[in-house]
């Protein structure tokens, strides 16, 4: 199986599902890649290299290169969608999502029920999320707890590029919108990737680390820390279960909870601010229906409730990382009732 | 013999690149006979043991237990006594580094495609060095399986003949899409690739539902079999284990195919993740589903098997039937009549060319070299 980036993971779904389906198409900013600038199409792929080829092969009708406005791009796609389009649209940044998000969650999260069942609206909407890209407070968040909060949309947040290949291939055959949140330090991240297409189901959680002493639960970047920290703490005996749910809607609760039952203790690693959180959101879920496993108070590393900073020591401080992860798992290994 | 001979991390299947020593069974100054027990190794996917080269004196240990090593490296030294310390030392010292470099610069050999029938079909072949002439060997995988499932096997018989492993229909690198789910289906499409790769008349080994297929293979196409090798193959009249072929269609998740797994191997700490998680991947690629149950519901079809084994004694081509005797997955059939030489592996069960690779491999090997 040949290593890919999680850039090409991408890339190739969005080629192997334009080719399989007419139906799908890719709007956004500069998804033609350049285009308009000196005239030539395609110059670089896309804002981050991710639909870079697309425009050669499908043409500008199936490749809609749009004028920077947030509304027009998801009200058009959400539009395209109810109408038996199968639209791939581009939030550049999460962090634009203020402009159009009446389209987001008071149209398209809603037309398959207020019309009870009747409208489909196989929407994507693939956006980049995280911090760490020195990019300020205004393109550096992670939002995906906003999107989850709103019933009628799915939420996506691959780790991998395998997991991001299957899980996009899903999305667009999806029937219901679906927020991709596609963390941009992950984009040089290499896995094995099949050359076939697959699916991924969604609300099925990834194991990535068996263990029996402690359970972590960390999305998208944070994955990695989670599996780094377990795999530096089993050399000292220390057996660390991590789970990456991959979706937070719908969330996989029952691989969540079985983990508390086994173990007894739970740390959330959360690349977002603290408050109405998916931290807090799991930490209530485990509290409601595993109160009586817990060993320890959880414990949950987050982001600090600030903007995110632009100072590159102060971002790096903002940031979850592998030594915070650790430090919370020793104090809920360490906790005596 | 006076030669000194390395033992050496073995290269079990395509993806592996390194190999933990967990044991080793013989320590320095031991005797040890070509074929005996001499080390356990794992790789990310799976752990064997590594058997001895050649007969001799295991005179040095350079790999220490619980040790990664790549593929290649040097674990170990066998030669007889009257080898000296000091050319034994010389020898470590010189080879240690140059078959670490030797075996990272190495290029492995990597799987083919062909089409027949409009179907694409993945194969990977092995074949000595001076190779020239000779019966190959086609070796077909069982029901949700794929060539690698012959790691243990492939590189070892290939060292006296090309070996050809194919992928059937609907899994590993071939089509997902199956024209033709049976088992007269699947034969032709093994028969049209064995064809169009110019191999005939080959020896076939099939494992479980590939041991039908080579049994098949033989029945309808008698001009391109030379000798059948089967192991826990289907096709003998004994049923195939549904709790087994339906749990495994079933199972969408590492947890759920973990029970199912464990009807294939006695030694259930076979099983690894990476085992499970190379199964559940390959069952998410499209189409995939969909010819699994295609192919369980035709080929093995009990009434379809049945009627093979009605016809196996109008095989011309010689039969070697091996058996594991604590298969979950088909049960050991009644033998007693059927024209074939049959061997019980006692301790294997539905894996037993992975879990007694030693022992399947020189069965083959002898029943080949005997009937080319």
């Amino acid at each position: 199986m040949a290593k890919k980036t999680f850039r090409q993971a991408i890339n190739e779904t969005l080629f192997q599902e334009m080719r399989r389906d007419p139906r799908v198409i890719v709007m956004g900013e500069d998804v033609a890649g350049g285009q308009g600038g000196s005239g030539q199409i395609d110059a670089y792929g896309g804002p981050l290299g991710v639909t870079k080829g697309l425009i050669g092969e499908f043409g500008a009708s199936r490749v809609i290169d749009t004028p920077i406005t947030e509304s027009a791009i998801m009200g058009a796609a959400a539009g395209a969608a109810v109408n038996g389009l199968r639209p791939v649209a581009e939030l550049m940044f999460v962090d634009f999502f203020g402009v159009c998000f009446d389209q987001i969650y008071n149209q398209a999260a809603k037309f398959r029920y207020m019309f009870g069942g009747k409208a489909k609206t196989p929407l994507v909407i693939r956006t980049t999320i995280g911090a760490g890209f020195r990019a300020a407070a205004q393109h550096s968040q992670t939002l995906y707890p906003i999107f989850t909060h709103v019933p009628g949309l799915k939420v996506v947040i691959p780790s991998n590029a395998y997991d991001a290949k299957g899980l996009l291939t899903q999305a667009i055959r999806d029937d219901d919108p679906v927020i991709f949140c596609e963390h941009k330090l992950l984009y040089d991240t290499t896995a094995d990737v099949p050359d076939d297409a697959y699916t991924i189901p969604f609300g099925e959680a990834e194991i990535t680390r068996d263990g029996d002493d402690v359970a972590i639960v960390a999305f998208g970047r944070m994955a990695h820390f989670a599996n780094e920290v377990a795999d530096k703490l089993t050399k000292e005996k220390i057996s660390v279960r991590v789970i990456d749910p991959r979706t937070t809607s719908p969330l996989d609760e029952d691989t969540i909870i079985e983990a508390v039952e086994d173990t007894g203790r739970l740390v959330i690693v959360d690349e977002s601010p603290p408050r109405c959180s998916i931290a807090r959101d799991i930490a209530g879920l485990v509290v409601e229906h595993a109160f009586g496993a817990l060993k320890a108070p959880i414990a949950q590393v987050t982001c600090p409730h600030t903007p995110v900073p632009f100072a590159p020591p102060l971002e790096d401080l903002y940031i979850p990382s592998p030594a915070k992860i650790e430090a919370a798992v020793r104090k809920v290994m360490a906790y005596k009732g | 013999m006076s030669a000194i001979v390395p033992v050496r991390v073995p290269k079990w299947g395509l993806a592996m690149t390194e190999g933990k020593l967990t044991a080793w069974h013989k320590t320095v100054g031991d005797k040890v006979a070509k074929g005996e027990d001499l080390a356990d190794i794992e790789s990310s996917k799976i752990a064997n043991v590594l058997e001895a080269p050649e007969s001799g004196v295991l005179r040095r240990i350079v790999a220490h237990v619980d040790e990664t090593l790549p593929v290649g490296a040097l674990l170990g030294v066998i030669a007889d006594m009257s080898a000296s310390d000091s050319d034994l030392d010389a020898y470590v010292a010189e080879m240690k580094d140059k078959f670490a470099a030797e075996a990272a610069e190495a290029e492995a050999p990597l799987p083919d495609k062909i089409n027949v029938h409009g179907q694409t079909i993945q194969y990977l072949k092995l074949a000595p060095a001076d190779f020239e002439g000779g019966v190959p060997l086609v070796l077909i995988h069982g029901f949700g399986g794929d060539l690698n499932n012959w790691l243990f096997n492939q590189a070892e018989l290939a060292k006296e003949r090309a070996v050809y492993a194919f992928d059937l229909p609907g899994h590993g690198g071939s089509s997902k899409a199956v024209a033709d789910p049976s088992l007269d289906g699947l034969t032709g499409v093994v028969a049209a690739a064995i064809r169009a790769l110019g191999l005939s008349p080959v020896n076939v080994a099939g494992h479980s539902l590939g041991g039908a297929l080579a049994l098949n293979l033989a029945l309808k196409y008698p001009e391109l079999v030379n000798a059948v090798a089967t192991i826990c193959g289907a096709g003998y009249g004994s049923a195939v284990n549904r709790d087994y072929v339906n749990g495994y269609l079933a199972a969408a998740r590492r947890k759920d195919l973990q029970p199912v797994a464990e009807l294939l191997f006695t030694d259930k700490s076979l099983i690894t993740r990476d085992m499970l998680d190379d199964m559940i991947k390959m069952k998410r690629l499209d189409g995939v589903e969909e010819a699994l149950h295609a192919i369980a519901k035709a080929a093995l079809d009990p009434v379809a098997l049945v009627a093979l084994r009605d016809r196996l004694d109008t095989i011309k081509a010689p039969i070697l039937g091996l058996w594991g005797a604590k298969d979950e997955v088909i049960l050991l059939p009644e033998i007693i009549g059927l024209p074939l030489t049959a061997h019980i592996l006692p301790d294997a069960g539905h894996m037993a060319h992975m879990e007694a690779a030693g022992e399947v491999n020189k069965l083959i090997e002898a029943f080949l070299a005997e009937k080319d």
